[in-house]
């Protein structure tokens, strides 16, 4: 590198101080050996090539640091997308249902589950997985507004265990005013609104997840 | 994969300098400098980058994840640390559809004024 090659490097490495610091943590080292590289090809050729080359780097130095300072300050969270299309808004609107839903069913259960774990409740011990499954799937389905696929898959199977063990409580301990087709109704009203919502949590977590790999931000 | 193709044509048509830079990852993973000097190759010596403008682009895409920044193994000449670029799937298929968009376009000058243009 010629001695006006080096000073305009040491220049550059200055100026490369203007942009944003995210910017410059990310890639002020590598621009500064792209320029140093550039200058020392450009040196080689001749002088006119060096004074094109940090003539185009001034001309574009004010607009990329600017436009970076710009980028910096509408830095927006990855998503999809600047505005929502009609399917994102589509899935939009089911995650809101199903996480209004979901917590009001699970809410829901959960009181209920605190009076009948209360000292005064006769509880029936034989009954005492439907409740351990009613507990996993109602908190499950809670945590599924944090992670929705594994809380969504979770609480599907909790509903599935749910829905089996009353349909055959029903049908080979319990009530005798049931029968076999009763007892599968039970279980399978017991275990359709979990399985539904575990569902659509699961679906909208890979929903995301798809998206997220896609694209990001514009 | 309806959604994915819908998303992706959300992003077409791509700039020539996102195009050409894609287009430059497609074969293998380049350094900065590479995709610079290829970049004035592919485009017969039209666009010449500045490292503000390349870099800025370089940002923008690694944002976007269509391309992902790596340290390659053998360490650089110069002794500085050096990243190299590559084209994820998404900057993949997004190029592709973008070619694909070309060669629409073209197909379709061809078959209004035939070969002849």
């Amino acid at each position: 590198m010629n001695r006006f090659a080096n000073i305009a490097a040491v220049c550059y490495g200055r100026l490369l101080g203007l942009y944003p610091a995210s910017f410059r943590a990310a890639f002020a080292d590598d621009m500064h050996t792209v320029f140093n590289m550039a200058v020392t090809d450009a040196a080689r050729a001749d002088d006119l090539a060096l004074l094109l080359v940090i003539g185009r780097e001034l001309r574009d130095l004010p607009l990329s640091v600017l436009r970076e300072h710009q980028r910096e300050r509408t830095r927006r969270p990855r998503t999809m997308q600047p505005t929502l299309s009609h399917d994102e808004r589509r899935v939009w609107r089911a995650r809101i249902f199903t996480r209004i839903a979901g917590t009001l069913l699970s809410s829901f259960m959960l009181l209920t589950l605190r009076d009948i774990l209360t000292p005064n409740y006769q509880m029936n011990s034989s009954a005492a997985p439907f409740y351990f499954f009613l507990a996993v799937t109602c908190v499950s389905m809670l945590s599924a507004l944090r992670w929705e696929r594994a809380g969504g898959l979770v609480t599907m199977g909790g509903g599935i265990g749910m829905g089996l063990y009353i349909g055959s409580f029903i049908a080979f301990l319990g009530r005798p005013d049931f029968n076999v087709i009763g007892a599968i109704l039970v279980g399978i009203l017991w275990m359709l609104p979990f399985v539904i919502f575990g569902a659509l949590f699961y679906k909208l977590g890979r929903h995301q997840q798809r998206q997220g790999q896609l694209v990001t931000r514009i | 994969m309806n959604n994915d193709t819908h998303t992706i044509q959300d992003h077409l048509p791509l700039t020539e300098a996102t195009f050409f830079i894609l287009l430059s990852l497609a074969h293998n993973p380049k350094h900065g400098y590479a995709i610079m000097k290829d970049v004035e190759d592919l485009s017969g010596g039209r666009i010449k980058f500045s490292t503000g403008t390349l870099y800025g682009a370089l940002g923008r895409l690694l944002d976007q994840r269509w391309i992902e920044q790596f340290e390659p193994d053998e360490p650089q000449d110069t002794g500085r640390p050096r990243k190299d670029y590559a084209l994820t799937d998404i900057g993949r298929r997004i190029l592709s559809a973008e070619v694909s968009r070309l060669q629409g376009l073209l197909a379709t000058v061809k078959l209004r004024f035939g070969e002849s243009l």
